[in-house]
């Protein structure tokens, strides 16, 4: 059950002749959320964001920070801009991890990983704490970066053997011979989730035709999220009339078992899981190769009094983008254009995705799989009528 | 929009509590959480109903303190087909 000020999506789905019909979604974010945050400064705005939008905190304060010192003329130093690409990487690993342990089990009719995911969170949840042991690691032109090797190694470690046992049974697989051995023989509930797709005929399963989002010139995306006034594009946006998706799957479309997957049975249900495995691991990777060359730095000083910036970053679910206007010190205006919306758009990826599709004898665990491969960030509520 | 909510632990029972936030009661499991919590303290909810993590009561109440703000506004609310 959600919150009001959290925001949910109703998700209505419609079965007619055994084929899902158009589905309608209604978003009830609260569009005006970001509103009060109007007239603090920009410190302050940055650690509410952080408090507030914590489902994502890093990716979320990263962003904030970047649209600051973006509005500042500034950008942070090269090790900064590491240590929050270590900030991102984890996070990403919690959230992926979260959704193979948590998540699939559950709508698989098996039981969440808790333990494994328990000590999962344990490792990497404080991990801003051993890069920035003062805490301000959201802080505009960056925080007190103090890297601490030997806990972060140990972090590292935990979270490589836990993924390693929980979710991959092993290593993961990062090719299609790897991938085909692993559906065959590993015996994890990731796997044997995944393996069941196959064996259903529902790797290709919610197939949507909309494209991933591109790069955004961010001056043009800027000059949108100005002219929004009545929060209509970040509530249902689009890109020069076109609406895109966002996420896993767009990220990782060029690596070769997703690649190959893609070829195979189009960018359905195992695409979309196979990608977030895909980065998953390889963000994984990242973080350890990062973790090797950290050093100390004091970031800058960073306190726009005028000016306008935007934060671009991709976060587990999507591209995340934070804008924020500047008037005498404090803050005037802030924006979020969060990836739930892209992919959950009226004629996004779900949708679309649906349309058409055979529905099953169980249409709505069919829905609900489709719905998690492309992960909302808000609560939903889903139901489903006979057309 | 990626929003969790500081609720309160009103009640614990084992491995769940009753949590409120904006008058609104839930049951949430305590599996994921970190360490032991007590009655009054502030938690994230995540998954739908897994407390996953403490707020320091002081974090949680401007939170919710500048929720009450938005929510206060009469356009806040969001309804696009």
């Amino acid at each position: 059950m959600s919150l009001p000020a959290e925001g949910r999506l109703d998700i209505e789905i419609s079965v007619a002749d055994g084929l899902f019909g158009p589905a309608i979604i209604r978003n009830q974010r609260p569009v005006g959320a970001t509103a009060a945050l109007a007239g603090r400064s920009p410190g302050e705005a940055v650690r509410l964001v952080t408090r507030l939008f914590s489902v994502c905190r890093l990716a979320q304060g990263v962003a904030a920070a970047e649209a600051v010192e973006q509005a500042a003329g500034q950008s942070a130093g090269a090790v900064q801009r590491q240590a929050r690409r270590m900030l991102l990487a984890g996070e990403m690993v919690l959230e992926h991890a979260s959704r193979a342990l948590l998540d699939w089990p559950m709508l698989a009719g098996e039981a969440p990983s808790l333990a494994a995911l328990k000590a999962l969170r344990g490792a990497l949840a404080a991990l801003h704490g051993d890069l920035y042991p003062a805490g301000d690691w959201m802080c505009p032109g960056g925080g007190g970066l103090a890297p601490s090797a030997a806990p972060l190694s140990q972090r590292l470690a935990t979270a490589r053997q836990v993924i390693g046992q929980a979710v991959f049974g092993g290593d993961a697989p990062v090719d299609p011979p790897s991938w085909r051995r692993w559906l065959a023989t590993a015996h994890t509930a990731t796997a044997r989730l995944l393996a069941g797709l196959v064996e259903q005929g529902l790797a290709g399963f919610g197939a949507s035709s909309v494209t991933t989002l591109p790069a955004l010139d961010p001056v043009l995306l800027a000059t949108r999220l100005a002219a929004d006034a009545d929060g209509a594009f970040v509530i249902r946006p689009d890109w020069q009339g076109a609406v895109h998706q966002t996420g896993p799957l767009a990220r990782q479309a060029g690596q070769p078992l997703v690649a190959a997957i893609l070829a195979e049975s189009g960018p359905g249900l195992l695409a979309l899981m196979a990608a977030r495995l895909v980065e998953l691991a390889s963000a994984l990777w990242e973080m350890e190769e990062i973790a090797a060359r950290l050093c100390q730095d004091d970031g800058l000083f960073c306190s726009p009094a005028e000016g306008s910036g935007l934060g671009v970053v991709e976060a587990a679910r999507g591209r995340l983008v934070h804008r924020v206007e500047m008037r005498e010190g404090r803050v005037s205006r802030y924006q979020i254009l969060a990836p739930t919306e892209w992919n959950f758009h009226p004629h996004g990826a779900l949708v679309d995705g649906l349309l058409g599709q055979p529905a099953g004898r169980d249409p709505e665990g069919r829905a609900r799989l489709l719905i998690a491969a492309l992960d909302p960030c808000v609560d939903y509520r889903l139901s489903l009528a006979d057309a | 929009m990626c929003m969790a909510i500081p609720s309160r632990i009103l009640r614990i029972d084992g491995d769940s509590a009753t949590v409120e936030c904006f008058g609104v009661e839930r049951v949430v499991s305590l599996m994921l959480m970190p360490e032991p919590v007590a009655i009054g303290d502030y938690v994230l909810i995540q998954s739908g109903s897994f407390a996953v993590e403490t707020v320091e009561s002081g974090a949680a109440l401007a939170a919710l303190d500048y929720l009450r703000q938005v929510l206060a506004e009469p356009d806040t609310a969001n309804d696009v087909a």
